[in-house]
């Protein structure tokens, strides 16, 4: 084992190997800040340039951009409320709320802190019991993606505080848009209106652009200029303090180990693990009301979890050739061009190569700090920009953020629909992240449940009795009716 | 909270749901799975959809019963004209796109966003709308090699002058 280490440590410890660690975060955090770009294209565009490198170079640059992306996307949510990248969806929710609180600084700096640690978290957990993991992970089936789901969803309740029936509204909505397009169990047309616009469903990142960038550009168009100018600031990451993050120690740990696990499971990624890791967030904390409103909780809860998952997702790449998510499949390709096979034999023919792969990852994390700061301050910078000038220019990059994704104008409109739905639904109280949660988590809570019915002969009884999916649907049910009595005597009294 | 505009609200969100509820009848089932056809879920949650906006439209009545909600005249000013032109310069934006394409077409968008934002300094608007509009082309097109919208017959000859 030491002498696995000491090899590692020697093939990784060159200054070549060490700059394309920190050019792959750095690359991986601009790649990731900007709406439209994402690690998964930077990896894919990155793979003919390995070839003339070393495994081990090659290896760790596509893993180095892909944990920088992973964190990147949160830049451009906590400055311009524009999710650069899927995974910092959740990020959105606390982070530009904080930055309109004047505490953007201390937002980046909670986001770049949490992402290294709950990198650092999984990638450990990756070197400790990878093997093991992944033979678990592989026992989850639908009932238990179909749980997993459910108990995301039941976060809509704490979200709701007084307007419970509107946060219902909003995230039922975002179901229902979710199940646009082609039925991928049947494949029958859905709500496409007999077009071919609407075929391909409606992605989630143009409506989350649309929900949460575009209706503020439109709310600030009808405020006008004086009330857009109170925004412009100066800006520079301030690292929480020590104290801080101990004080949130059993979020992180709730967060990465969320991440870690939902990054294992292949076809849920880093997006589902932030949601789900807020969502618990939420759950745990005295004060759930608060979430929504812009504290630091929500903002460490999902960038834990989102980098959490990008170890995780490498557990069953490494340990059964099975990518965890869109990103690990492409650097499938990166192993291909050295012809490496991912998988259990690689562990045994090439474990140097594997524990160099472990420490070029705890390198990555480490260094995203660093390459999270210098980004975050010229991203910062921006908003001391005029609204008047900022406000198009956002719109352009969310629009073309949008378009970016399929190539498809339909996007485009997609986003401008959920833009307007999002102004209207701020002037009228009814939450938005509900609805994000829902369109998000639409998909797998549907044909989880559908394929889970159909394994079950039709009995949704036999979920509870699958002791993982009875324990996770245990849990949601449990939770939905502590949030349900503890939030009727506030109302009460309120009355 | 907006008495007449909840109402609105809430109604639009009923009666949306009740013409998608009669959409998912249009949905072809297939036999095999008959039992949750394509239609199952989508019903599902429209009746949830219809069942909570009769919620809180109640809700509305019952608030506006004990005077809670304001009572608020819908009147176009200045901020809401400003909306709606926004509304309206978006959506030519995203029309003409596919006859002009990007490249000629996002800098004159850009000019008459800022102007609607109320920004009046001539030099600023051109040379950050011009600016912003070649980066994302060399960044997107030259870099990333992301395709942008070109544009149809002239203009997709001049789009190719640059990407």
């Amino acid at each position: 084992m030491w002498d696995l280490w000491l090899g590692a440590i020697q093939n990784v410890m060159n200054f070549l190997t060490l700059f394309c660690i920190f050019g792959g975060v750095l690359l991986g955090v601009i790649l990731g800040s900007v709406p439209g770009l994402n690690s998964t294209m930077g990896t894919a565009l990155l793979i003919p340039f390995t070839f003339a490198m070393s495994p081990i170079n090659g290896l760790a640059l596509l893993t180095a951009v892909y944990c920088g992306g992973t964190y990147g996307g949160s830049i451009s949510a906590i400055l311009f409320n524009v999710p650069g990248a899927p995974e910092a969806s959740a990020t959105v929710f606390d982070g530009y709320e904080m930055a309109k609180k004047g505490q953007a600084a201390q937002a980046l700096g909670y986001a770049v802190m949490c992402s290294c640690l709950g990198g650092l978290f999984s990638v450990i957990v990756m070197i400790l019991i990878s093997p093991l993991l992944a033979r678990v992970a592989l026992t989850f089936s639908q009932p238990e993606y179909f749980a997993l789901a459910i108990t995301a969803l039941t976060l809509i309740a704490s979200l709701g505080g007084r307007g419970m029936k509107k946060a219902a509204i909003s995230g039922v909505f975002g179901l229902l848009m979710a199940t646009v397009g082609i039925d991928p169990m049947t494949g029958d047309p859905r709500f496409t209106f007999g077009g071919k616009a609407l075929i391909g469903g409606i992605n989630f990142i143009p409506a989350i652009i649309g929900a949460f960038a575009v209706s503020e550009v439109l709310a600030r168009a009808e405020a006008g200029m004086k009330k857009s100018e109170v925004l412009a600031q100066k800006v520079s990451t301030i690292l929480p303090r020590v104290k801080e993050i101990l004080r949130m120690k059993w979020l992180i740990l709730r967060s990465a180990l969320i991440g870690t696990w939902i990054g294992i499971l292949p076809g849920v990624g880093a997006t589902t693990a932030a949601f789900v890791g807020y969502a618990e967030a939420v759950r745990w904390s005295k004060h759930p009301e608060k979430f929504g409103t812009g504290i630091p909780e929500g903002i460490a809860a999902p960038e834990t979890a989102n980098n959490a998952a990008t170890g995780g997702a490498m557990v069953p790449l490494l340990t059964l050739g099975i990518p965890g998510s869109a990103t690990t499949a492409v650097i499938i390709g990166g192993f291909l061009v050295h012809g490496l096979q991912p998988g259990p034999m690689l562990f045994m023919n090439q474990p140097k190569l594997m524990y160099s792969i472990f420490l070029s990852m705890l390198l990555a994390n480490i260094l995203m700090l660093f390459a999270g700061l210098g980004v975050a301050k010229v991203f910062s910078n921006f908003r001391k920009i005029r609204y008047s000038i900022l406000g198009p220019c956002i719109f352009i990059f969310a629009a073309i953020g949008s378009y970016g994704i399929r190539n498809d104008p339909v996007d485009l409109w997609i986003m401008f629909f959920f833009g307007v739905i999002g102004y209207f639904m701020k002037k009228y109280n009814y939450p938005i992240p509900p609805m994000i949660i829902g369109l998000v988590l639409g998909n797998l809570t549907e044909i989880s449940l559908r394929r889970g019915l159909r394994m079950a002969d039709y009995d949704l009884s036999a979920f509870l009795f699958r002791p993982i999916a009875g324990i996770i649907l245990g849990i949601a049910i449990v939770s939905i009716l502590y949030s349900l009595v503890k939030k009727k005597p506030k109302v009460l009294e309120e009355d | 909270m907006m008495f007449k505009g909840e109402i609105i609200t809430t109604a639009t969100i009923f009666m949306g749901s009740l013409f998608l509820y009669w959409e998912t009848f249009k949905f072809e089932g297939h036999e095999v799975y008959a039992k949750l056809g394509p239609s199952y879920w989508p019903k599902f949650l429209l009746i949830l959809l219809m069942g909570l906006s009769v919620g809180v439209a109640v809700d509305a009545f019952r608030e506006r019963k004990r005077g809670e909600a304001k009572e608020k005249t819908l009147k176009l000013d200045k901020g809401r004209l400003r909306f709606f032109i926004a509304i309206g310069l978006i959506t030519l934006y995203f029309v003409l796109l596919k006859i002009f394409g990007f490249i000629l077409l996002t800098p004159f968008f850009l000019i008459a966003f800022m102007y609607l934002l109320e920004e009046r300094k001539k030099v600023w608007m051109i040379c950050i709308s011009f600016g912003i509009t070649l980066i994302i082309i060399y960044v997107f097109t030259k870099v990333m090699y992301v395709p942008l919208p070109r544009g149809i017959g002239i203009f997709l000859d001049f789009s190719h002058l640059f990407y």
